[in-house]
């Protein structure tokens, strides 16, 4: 790799920054999904080697970090002192949610899926004596997913219930969000859907009461 | 995983022998054929995995190909499918412990990676059954895991997608 060469200088501190953003669009298979990481957790990529620099990792490490695809990792390691583990620790957890829905589809919360997939389910049994009709191989890891996913008792009432919701400026995505998590405080909802903490103040109230509203139509598992 | 109802449009080839007068006994060639296909396409980068066709919504006139007589219908359905999201939350399954991170499935994916460094403060404990740990939970093979997708990819040669999670946060981790 033309890059080892830089690697053997002693780290300077604009370097390891460097490394890494180089690193990932070399395409190997660990670092293509850097690729998809948002810019935050690249930066954090960033820091933690910067931490190793501090720990006393020399220019040595960082070449062997970049030279071989994958050690990347251990690169980043090899300086692990706590303050490097903290700083991926705040990004991740900050991560928004990024909703990608292709045109002419809705989103659907794991208890519709879960209603809807019973249903076909039903048709299927009846349909899959025929062996000419295929049936696709995610149906019953997907219906799986949606049983287990699925907190509630009916849909309709927990549509119901996150009704109020939608007045407080909460969006699908989050609401759906909501109803597939099936949280049990107002702390865990922010914690885990932290784009609602921005509209604290407006939405803690109506949050809460569906909170409780959800609690009273929770399925016993 | 968001489970997405999509409105599609495809086109069905069905043969002259599936052909009926009477309508019923072509919708039900042109589910059979949907549900083939759909099979086959196994999911898009687009839509995500496809998991059940839902509605038939409308067939539109077919276009007799000449060489083979099959008839061609432009059809317009609803498909059930489930994609990933960046940055939601969801539950998976621990399939494999390696050193540098956890590889878990979900659903109909097979493949979502959790680095080591996205673990917080889980330490790898190696042997006959390896694991994480922290101060007082653990993940081995089989632990039910509430974590956040920090990222995915479509894989166009295998059509599936990868994920990389990370369960460094609160209200995150094995459950």
């Amino acid at each position: 790799m033309a890059r080892v060469p830089n690697g053997k200088h002693k780290g300077s501190v604009t370097r390891p920054g460097v490394v890494v953003l180089d690193s990932s669009d070399s395409g190997s298979e660990s670092e293509g999904f850097v690729e998809e990481l948002t810019p935050v957790h690249s930066k954090s990529n960033g820091k933690a080697s910067s931490g190793s620099l501090k720990t006393g990792g020399k220019g040595s490490s960082f070449s062997k970090g970049e030279a071989s695809q994958g050690k990347a990792y251990s690169g980043g390691k090899g300086g692990k002192g706590s303050s490097s583990n903290v700083v991926p620790t705040k990004s991740d957890a900050e991560l928004k949610l990024e909703l990608d829905i292709p045109p002419n589809s809705k989103m659907l919360m794991n208890c519709e899926a879960a209603e809807l997939l019973q249903e076909i389910h039903e048709h299927m049994a009846i349909l899959s004596e025929d062996p000419k009709i295929k049936i696709p191989e995610s149906f019953d890891k997907a219906f799986q997913y949606a049983k287990d996913g699925n907190h509630f008792r009916t849909a309709s009432s927990v549509k119901q219930a996150l009704e109020p919701l939608k007045k407080c400026g909460v969006n699908d995505g989050e609401i759906c969000m909501i109803a597939n998590i099936g949280p049990e405080t107002v702390e865990e909802v922010y914690a885990l859907v932290p784009s609602l903490k921005a509209n604290r103040s407006v939405n803690e109230g109506p949050i809460t009461e569906v909170l409780a509203a959800l609690a009273n139509i929770k399925a016993v598992k | 995983m968001v489970f997405l109802e999509a409105e599609m449009s495809w086109n069905v080839l069905i043969s002259p022998s599936q052909l009926d007068r009477k309508g019923l006994l072509l919708r039900k060639a042109i589910i059979v054929c949907l549900l083939e296909d759909v099979t086959n396409r196994r999911a898009s980068k687009e839509h995500g995995y496809y998991i059940a066709v839902n509605q038939l919504k409308a067939i539109s006139e077919g276009k007799v190909r000449e060489l083979t007589g099959d008839v061609l219908f432009p059809v317009t359905f609803t498909c059930i499918t489930q994609k990933p999201m960046k940055g939601e939350v969801m539950v998976g399954y621990v399939d494999r412990i390696l050193k540098h991170g956890v590889f878990l499935k979900s659903g109909p994916v097979e493949s979502i990676f959790m680095a080591e460094k996205s673990m917080s403060d889980y330490k790898y404990i190696g042997g006959e059954n390896p694991m994480f740990m922290n101060d007082h939970s653990k993940l081995e093979k089989g632990t039910a895991v509430r974590f956040k997708v920090m990222g995915f990819r479509w894989m166009e040669a295998d059509r599936q997608f990868q994920l990389l999670a990370t369960i460094a946060g609160d209200f995150l981790g094995p459950l």
